[in-house]
């Protein structure tokens, strides 16, 4: 299976879906103006990725900071993820990374962490 | 927050101005993405030479993205005008380093009572049914076509911390001009 590579620019996040290590990675801003349309590879990788997942997946999210549209696609690929738990095909692990003193960031994992049921690890990073 | 609208009317040019001493940023005319990038590309250095305090950048980069996606959403709906596609923006960076963000944009009339009431809502909402109704709403929305969510507001309350400053201005039969102001 395809890793899903994208570089970061100045309003769409880098990504970097790899099946075969089953690290998935998000980082930089995402303020995209139709998230929807953007974020359209992600999700047909992840319907992908349902059948080939590894035993243990790690979504990292890095985010500098995201629009609301954003916010909404999110929490659409943590369900996908916890669907894929579900289904006992992949224990996921979410990494949720913030800048040191970005308590907007640290909150917004945690609320994420209230909405799904998956492991989350937040942790702040210089 | 009736200036605003005075602003817009007497301001003759369009596009990004920073004045002088490189503490009040005034944009004026239609808003677009690209819009939207080059005046997160202007106000940056603001950031950096210590003017404004670092640690609101991101907080004030979030509520600068909401408040103009919020205008280039609703006018690039099919059938929307040229008037509702503009729009006028003013952000201040006192020297105590709070930071005030004006924004003002016309609306349909017949759309005023609708937006009055989510406001309302939101302004009675404490910091912790704030967050209830943020985390409500963000897990059973759906985006729209044009890629809304309907949180921009519950967004701008929580990273703001203070009430949505609005008022509506009607203009003729068929607009108001909206202006939303906040303190960061």
């Amino acid at each position: 299976m395809n890793t899903l590579k994208l570089e970061p620019d100045s309003k769409t996040p880098g990504i970097e879906f790899d099946a075969d290590a089953g690290k998935l990675k998000l980082w930089g801003r995402s303020i995209p103006e139709n998230a929807v349309e953007f974020y359209k590879p992600v999700f047909e990788w992840l319907d992908n990725y349902q059948n080939k997942a590894l035993a243990e997946t790690e979504m990292t999210f890095q985010l500098e900071y995201f629009n609301t549209s954003s916010s909404k696609i999110i929490l659409d690929i943590l369900r996908r993820l916890e669907t894929l738990q579900q289904t006992g095909k992949s224990k996921v692990v979410v990494k949720w990374l913030y800048e040191e003193d970005d308590e907007d960031m640290m909150e917004a994992g945690d609320d994420y962490q209230t909405i799904v049921d998956l492991k989350f690890e937040i942790a702040a990073v210089n | 927050m009736k200036d605003l609208l005075a602003l817009f009317n007497n301001e003759k040019s369009d596009g990004i101005q920073f004045s002088g001493s490189g503490d009040i940023l005034l944009f004026k005319g239609k808003v677009t993405q690209e819009v939207i990038q080059d005046i997160h590309h202007t106000i940056e250095p603001v950031f950096e030479n210590g003017v404004a305090d670092p640690r609101k950048r991101k907080k004030y980069f979030t509520v600068l993205t909401e408040v103009l996606q919020n205008i280039f959403h609703h006018h690039n709906n099919s059938g929307a005008d040229e008037m509702r596609s503009e729009g006028i923006l003013k952000t201040v960076f006192k020297s105590d380093k709070a930071i005030e963000l004006d924004a003002g944009n016309f609306m349909l009339l017949e759309n005023v009572d609708l937006l009055k009431e989510r406001i309302s809502r939101i302004n009675d909402m404490d910091e912790e049914s704030l967050k209830a109704f943020y985390l409500e709403s963000l897990s059973t929305t759906t985006l729209s076509d044009k890629g809304g969510a309907g949180l921009g507001l519950i967004e701008i309350a929580r990273k703001s911390g203070s009430k949505l400053n609005c008022t509506f201005t009607p203009v003729n039969e068929h607009y108001a001009f909206f202006t939303l102001s906040v303190i960061l």
